[in-house]
């Protein structure tokens, strides 16, 4: 007997992400800093000149973004205290950029708070 | 007896030495005086004995000896009359301008002639040459009228009429072959040297053009590579989360020792481990060392691992052994000052 199997892969993808977004995004995350050399030298560089990471999101990009939010759901999980703790293996020295120093904390709690705020308008 | 005057006796010595040397001093004074009288009595005298035997002397000399022999004679130089000269040489000067006048006029005069002569001869030229045109004209009226075209042979003798009438002088018959000929062989070359030129001119724009398309090929080769490269960058950078999907669920699923979570929220309650600038931690007796505003990473003097120092923090926390480092900034030359001023 056959049995329809459309839109089951997607389910799956869709459960697969939603379930272990947390995970997959610290893998991500490492992922991005290693690739791109972000060292705690440019994260403070960022801090000291206030960038918005926000803003470094090319406006082209907002569909995907969305799409990812979609899948994702909820990202009340992405604060500073778990941000920290998911570079902290991989790249100690960010990590412990954010524990010392009071000012990088400060703008990484801002930058989240903005990411969450323009995330939730799309 | 006489009474004698004790008050003011007749002998008196003066005893004062003050006016002893003024009597003293007076009586040299006259002295040295008639000594001067007669020192220049005595040269007055010398002087006239002197006077007198001068002229003695001017008076013997008056009356010298004739010489021996005289020369007597004039020359006569001429006489100069400045007046007379300046006239003369003006008459000159004169006469110069204007034989330099009749000889410019003369030369005026050719000129003139010349160009009437130059103008006169361009007239006939012209008119020759419209004259010629004219029957040029006439003749070709003519043919027209009849409806004949004019052969080869008729049109060269037509323009030998009208370059005998414009003065050219007709050229030599030279050689055995025929004019016909000659020209039908000289129009081959013009055309084979045209044609020839033509050649070059193509493979010089063929050179050219295909220059050009391999510079413009080159060109767009270069724009796509960079636009493929630029394309890959973002790609990498925004458009990975779902092509690098895989490997991220299967670090996550490795950090997170291999287990599926149970579902987000579940994730988000994990304890996490204290991370807050309240959170305890053990403060190290390393003390760090670092430049005002420098910033940088040194591995922990703990545990080994990478500390990063920021640019304006007093404390370093290792992420790794949680252990807390004070930081001691050292001011820079100009800053100490205001430092110490503050």
């Amino acid at each position: 007997m056959p049995v329809n199997l459309q839109g089951f892969g997607e389910l799956i993808l869709h459960g697969l992400v939603a379930n272990n977004a947390p995970n997959m995004f610290k893998g991500m995350l490492n992922t991005w800093l290693t690739d791109f050399m972000i060292d705690s030298k440019v994260i403070s560089d960022m801090v000291m000149q206030n960038k918005s990471l926000w803003s470094m999101l090319p406006e082209n990009q907002y569909d995907r973004f969305q799409k990812i939010l979609g899948q994702i759901g909820d990202i009340d999980w992405l604060t500073t205290e778990w941000l920290i703790d998911a570079v902290r293996k991989e790249h100690s020295a960010i990590a412990s950029l954010f524990l010392g120093w009071k000012k990088g904390r400060n703008w990484l709690d801002r930058q989240l708070a903005e990411i969450k705020e323009e995330a939730g308008k799309l | 007896m006489s009474v004698e005057d004790v008050f003011n006796p007749a002998n008196r010595t003066e005893t004062d030495p003050r006016l002893q040397k003024e009597k003293a001093s007076e009586a040299a004074v006259d002295a040295t005086y008639w000594e001067g009288k007669a020192k220049a009595a005595a040269a007055k005298r010398e002087y006239e004995e002197e006077q007198r035997r001068a002229r003695q002397a001017d008076a013997a000399e008056g009356t010298a000896p004739e010489a021996p022999f005289t020369v007597k004679g004039s020359v006569n130089l001429g006489d100069f009359n400045l007046q007379e000269q300046s006239k003369q040489l003006q008459t000159n000067i004169d006469k110069i301008q204007a034989d330099a006048r009749t000889q410019i006029d003369a030369l005026n005069q050719k000129s003139e002639n010349y160009r009437d002569e130059l103008h006169k001869a361009q007239i006939t030229m012209v008119e020759n040459s419209m004259k010629a045109q004219i029957d040029y004209l006439a003749r070709m009226i003519e043919q027209g009228q009849n409806h004949k075209t004019p052969g080869l042979m008729d049109q060269i003798d037509q323009i030998s009429k009208i370059a005998g009438a414009l003065g050219y002088a007709k050229p030599e018959a030279g050689g055995e072959m025929p004019a016909s000929l000659r020209l039908q062989i000289l129009k081959m070359e013009v055309d084979a040297k045209q044609a020839d030129r033509q050649f070059e001119w193509d493979k010089m724009e063929s050179e050219r053009t295909w220059q050009l398309t391999l510079k413009k090929m080159e060109h767009e080769s270069a724009l796509r590579a960079a636009e493929i490269a630029n394309e890959e960058k973002k790609r990498n950078m925004f458009i990975s989360p779902f092509e690098s999907i895989g490997s991220a669920i299967a670090r996550g699923l490795l950090d997170n020792g291999g287990r599926m979570a149970q579902g987000a929220p579940q994730i988000a309650a994990q304890p996490a481990q204290p991370t807050g600038p309240t959170a305890k931690r053990k403060k190290s007796l390393h003390r760090l060392q670092a430049n005002t505003g420098d910033a940088g990473e040194i591995d922990c003097p703990e545990c080994g691992e990478k500390v990063a120092i920021a640019p304006t923090a007093r404390t370093a926390v290792c992420a790794s052994c949680e252990a807390q480092f004070s930081i001691d900034r050292i001011p820079l030359p100009g800053e100490e000052g205001k430092q110490n001023a503050g």
